[in-house]
């Protein structure tokens, strides 16, 4: 499938013009509207800072970031505005403790406290997201174009969110309809290295019901480095960033009975990535093999939560997920470009979720509590993946008790009880009880009125996944099979934080934000060379011989630290430092360090009512160590440093909203690791001399416009 | 998605796109190297192609026909079926129905440059009588690229004379125990004879062919492992020799694709200037594999199935009636399926 890239500069331009002229006589209606809001829309511009802003994820209720029990890290519309960002990955490479790693099969894939994406729990309003090439999520196919705000929990949820949410939790929020009867907006964004996202949505109240509808269009032209090309002689053709189209769309329908919300969500998405491939040395470089990963994912959700009488909050979903992704193989004579479809390989993940909770905190009283199941059902079906794989399921009861020690101390354990199909939960082995239990406890401590101190301990684990335990290649050269016998890989999760702030003069507040963390990971799964001798004879002299299997320890720990100034309501300073030690069996308990850094400002210019920003993140030289016939070897991926820029400015009394700036302006491409380590950050980068972690500097331009009719 | 479609916006950026895309397969028209010829040993190097220079003449054979291949011009050497990664477990026993497993001894597999010294069944008789050592054949897989076992059958060779050999085989567990005369065809380098069929029609006469595209079993990477690769070899039982012209002599083997041996340029190539005059300036050899193996080689990372193919490499063959040949490799793949398989090769004879 081709693109021609040209046209959608043009269409995007028609578009835009429809829009301007069609709603002019609703300028007359938003105005008024509009005016009233006007004394709280600098404060809009401003990034107040997000303590009071509300987050969902792992509490009992709506909660502000600045009452929860545990360390969240929010990252809300206005970031994501003001960064240009499209999709996922392109705001969380600006966090402290995370690293994107990119491939051009596997897509983009992260890294949590140095801990890989299989580990990282990925929602979409609480639903957890599955499939992908591999066992990791492809990040950059969920666009932000719907999403509110984006909650990051470092360390486990596993009490809440059972498997997986091991390294952290993030959880994408949708947005909702904004207060009124109807509402409609179109976003627009072109970048210069040739992606342009447009997406509309609109929106009405009838009654107690609430509909909104959105949906958008991603386009990515592709980019290569010189790099990338110049391994093959001839190649004009290949990208090691693919060129894609994403489509998505999502319904949204609730009725409101009194505080309650009950409704039904539907998401598609759907993506066309091209991977062109070099002139294949084999055909003189005549032909090569071009392939289309076709991703279709549908998430259908029905919903219940809200407030019920007695300070008790419920929250119940029910979810089914469909991930499909097709891997279709085309050879393409690289003269004439006609090709000839060979063959599909297709890889189908479908998952239904149900979980539930009930919560009752009441402010006046010292005790609280949350009692909640989960049941997940997993099945994955597709080409190397044996096929008893069948389903793997997950059932999880959990409760916790929060408890108000003193005036300025709460406490909450919490427990939950693992069950699934496919191994013995009894593995986890609470307090050597042999108890399939996951515990947590979180404490949250204000000695002073500006001072916050948070501790926790969390128990987080990860059920082997389906292709870990059936995974099945075998051909003249390879065996390479799963392996039925894995545990689970558990993790002591110890985090301790404070939040310390300063208020200075009475202009401006300085925060001071210690934090340090530990992962302890007992039988993390890892793809090990297997012993030929314990294979039937007839396979012991394959050449390479792999399974997984559960390594002994292995252990990232961390600090970092923040600092923060806010001055009156134009000025928003962060910056912020970390070190990252990670060890392991595979490292013969050897530490190795990486160290980060951020910086994030936002400025608003008065005279010209226009907010500049500035984001940047340096990330310091990362090893993947593994052991090669005894020997401790590391393959290290170097530093590099991301800066982007922008202003925001809004006209017409905030309905439309111009972003411009330029991303990755220190115009980072590849980056180069180094060493003799077979073991890689990305799947497949084992071998590469380099990684691409982005497309080069990249001016962007955002145009929004939406209004509401209250 | 029928709520999505009532939205304006999206039904026509969706329709763009579907105008946009435009599924081309039907009309692939696949390139073409000038001059080559492509012989097709199958994707899963299912057959082993028998190639006369001097006729053009090919034959293919499946490569699962055989088992065993006796030589057939006086000798008494055994092979065993490395194209499809047969191998043979010499045990030190003679008793055949005392031999019931696999022996943990160290699987052997021919030499793939053809020396008879170094078959794996190796030598079986001691002064013309033999040991009646019994072995283990281990059949190899079908189709040689896949991990699937055929199986092992014990055998032991009771005799030969007057160009005919006993051989007495079974399943290890002793069922089909069969005893066979197998009567040499001395048209023929060797006899082929199957477990199953008996005597099976495998190579052309002796004279009629000059090089062969099979796989062989060599050394693999990991530790005491074996891998099948794509070879050319020649006919080395009826006189066939090679010289090598290598202007690349000096690089040195590397699957890194910026390895100066990968980067070296196909102009490089002596091919189309080397004349029958300069052959006194070559030295030959009768090794099966010289021209071998060494014309391709895969490159990082091997899960890309990318072959290099050195087509830099001129080969300079004798055949079986003493003509002169240039031959150089062009491509390994199919240039309609992009499988591996296919070596193509441009060859000309020497005037």
């Amino acid at each position: 499938m081709k693109i021609k890239g040209t046209i959608l500069p043009y269409y995007i331009l028609l578009v835009w013009y429809i829009v301007l002229s069609l709603p002019l006589y609703c300028y007359a209606q938003t105005t008024r509207d509009s005016l009233k809001s006007k004394s709280s829309s600098k404060s809009a511009q401003i990034d107040k800072g997000q303590l009071d802003e509300v987050v969902i994820v792992g509490q009992y209720m709506p909660t502000t970031v600045d009452s929860s029990l545990y360390n969240i890290k929010l990252i809300n519309n206005t970031t994501i505005q003001r960064r240009g960002a499209v999709s996922l990955p392109d705001v969380l490479n600006q966090e402290l403790n995370a690293r994107i790693v990119n491939d051009n099969v596997m897509g983009s894939t992260i890294l949590l406290q140095g801990i890989s994406g299989q580990n990282v729990k990925i929602l979409l309003d609480g639903v957890p997201m599955v499939g992908g090439a591999g066992d990791d999520l492809d990040l950059s196919q969920f666009n932000l174009n719907n999403i509110d705000r984006i909650e990051i929990v470092q360390g486990p949820l596993s009490v809440q969110y059972g498997t997986n949410a091991l390294a952290g939790t993030i959880n994408m929020v949708s947005k909702q309809l904004p207060q009124g009867k109807y509402g409609a907006g179109i976003n627009t964004l072109g970048e210069t290295v040739g992606q342009y996202n447009i997406d509309a949505f609109a929106g009405a109240s009838i009654g107690q019901f609430n509909l909104r509808i959105n949906g958008g269009f991603n386009q990515f032209e592709g980019y290569s480095t010189p790099a990338n090309r110049s391994g093959t002689p001839y190649d004009n053709r290949s990208f090691n960033w693919n060129p894609k189209e994403q489509y998505f769309g999502n319904i949204r329908l609730d009725r409101s009975f009194g505080k309650m919300k009950v409704g039904l969500s539907h998401n598609h998405f759907h993506e066309d990535n091209h991977s062109i491939g070099a002139p294949d040395a084999g055909t003189q470089f005549l032909t090569a093999s071009d392939y289309d990963y076709v991703s279709k994912r549908h998430n259908t959700v029905l919903y219940a939560n809200g407030q019920l009488a007695n300070h008790a909050y419920i929250d119940i979903l029910n979810s089914y997920q469909y991930f499909n992704r097709d891997s279709r193989t085309y050879v393409t004579n690289v003269e004439n470009n006609s090709r000839n479809f060979i063959e599909n390989a297709n890889t189908l993940f479908r998952s239904y979720v149900s979980r539930a909770s009930y919560s009752k905190s009441n402010q006046e009283q010292r005790l609280a509590y949350q009692l909640g199941y989960e049941l997940n059902l997993n099945a994955v079906s597709g080409d190397r993946i044996a096929l008893d794989a069948g389903h793997i399921n997950d059932f999880g009861l959990y409760g916790s008790v929060q408890v108000k020690m003193l005036k300025n101390l709460e406490i909450q354990p919490a427990l939950r009880y693992a069950w699934n199909n496919k191994y013995d939960t009894k593995a986890i082995n609470f307090l050597g009880s042999q108890l399939p239990l996951i515990s947590s406890l979180n404490l949250k401590y204000e000695p002073l009125q500006k001072l916050v101190i948070r501790a926790s301990y969390a128990k987080g684990f990860r059920a082997p996944s389906l292709r870990e335990l059936y995974y099945d290649f075998r051909n003249a050269n390879h065996y390479i099979i799963g392996n039925t016998a894995l545990t689970p890989e558990l993790a002591d999760n110890f985090i301790v934080s404070a939040d310390y702030k300063i208020q200075v003069n009475t202009e401006g507040v300085l925060s001071i934000s210690p934090y340090a963390y530990i992962n302890d990971i007992d039988d993390k799964i890892e793809l090990v060379e297997q012993d030929r001798a314990t294979l039937p004879p007839e396979y012991q002299q394959i050449n390479v011989v792999r399974t997984y299997a559960n390594i002994p320890h292995f252990k990232t720990r961390g600090i970092n630290l923040n600092i923060g100034y806010r001055h009156l309501n134009n000025l928003n300073v962060n910056i912020g430092g970390g070190l990252l030690q990670r060890s392991g069996s595979n490292s013969l308990n050897n530490y190795f360090n990486s160290w980060e850094a951020t910086a994030t400002a936002s400025y608003w210019l008065q005279a010209l009512k226009t907010n500049a920003n500035i984001y940047y993140k340096y990330n310091g030289d990362l090893a993947q160590f593994g052991l090669a016939d005894g020997i401790l070897v590391d393959k290290t991926l170097h530093d590099y440093h991301f800066l982007d820029a922008s202003f925001s400015h809004s006209f017409l009394l905030d309905a439309l909203s111009l972003t411009a700036g330029v991303k990755n302006i220190l115009n980072v491409t590849d980056v180069v690791q180094t060493g003799d380590g077979k073991d890689s950050l990305a799947p497949r980068a084992g071998t590469r001399t380099s990684i691409p972690m982005s497309w080069g500097r990249s001016a962007f331009i955002r145009l929004a416009y939406s209004f509401t009719k209250k | 998605m029928k709520k999505k479609s009532n939205f304006l916006l999206i039904v026509s950026f969706t329709l763009l796109g579907l105008q946009a895309c435009k599924d081309d397969n039907d009309d692939y028209i696949p390139p073409v190297i000038k001059g080559s010829k492509v012989i097709a040993m199958g994707a899963s190097y299912q057959n082993t192609v028998f190639f006369k220079l001097s006729t053009e003449k090919e034959s293919s054979v499946p490569v699962s026909t055989w088992d065993l291949a006796f030589e057939s011009q006086g000798g008494t050497a055994v092979r065993s079926n490395i194209a499809r990664k047969g191998g043979v477990y010499a045990t030190t026993s003679t008793d055949f129905s005392a031999v019931t497993t696999v022996p943990t001894s160290a699987i052997a597999y021919d030499d793939p440059s053809g020396d008879l010294s170094k078959t794996a069944v190796g030598a079986w008789q001691d002064n013309g009588t033999s040991k009646n050592l019994v072995y283990v054949l281990y059949r190899g897989n079908n189709p040689p690229s896949s991990a699937t076992p055929i199986g092992y059958k014990k055998f032991q060779l009771l005799g030969y004379a007057n160009g005919k050999y006993t051989i007495r085989h079974a399943d290890l567990d002793g069922s089909n125990e069969k005893t066979d005369e197998i009567t040499t065809n001395t048209d023929k380098n060797f006899t082929f004879f199957s477990f199953d069929e008996g005597i099976v029609e495998f190579e052309p006469d002796k004279k009629q062919w000059d090089i062969a595209f099979t796989c062989v079993t060599v050394r693999g990477g990991g530790p005491n492992s074996y891998v099948i690769s794509p070879s050319v070899v020649s006919n080395r039982y009826s006189d066939v020799e090679v010289a090598v012209d290598n202007p690349g002599a000096t690089l040195t083997a590397s699957d890194d694709p910026a390895a100066p041996i990968n980067t070296f340029e196909s102009s490089n190539s002596n091919f189309s200037t080397i004349v029958l005059s300069q052959i006194g300036s070559y030295s030959f050899s009768n090794d099966a594999m010289s021209i071998g193996r060494d014309w391709h080689q895969i490159l990082q990372p091997h899960a890309s199935g990318i072959y290099k193919v050195y087509d830099w490499k001129t080969y300079i063959v004798k055949d079986t009636d003493g003509n002169y040949f240039k031959l150089k490799m062009t491509a390994f793949k199919n240039l309609t399926t992009g499988e591996v398989g296919y070596p193509s090769f441009e060859y000309e004879q020497l005037q």
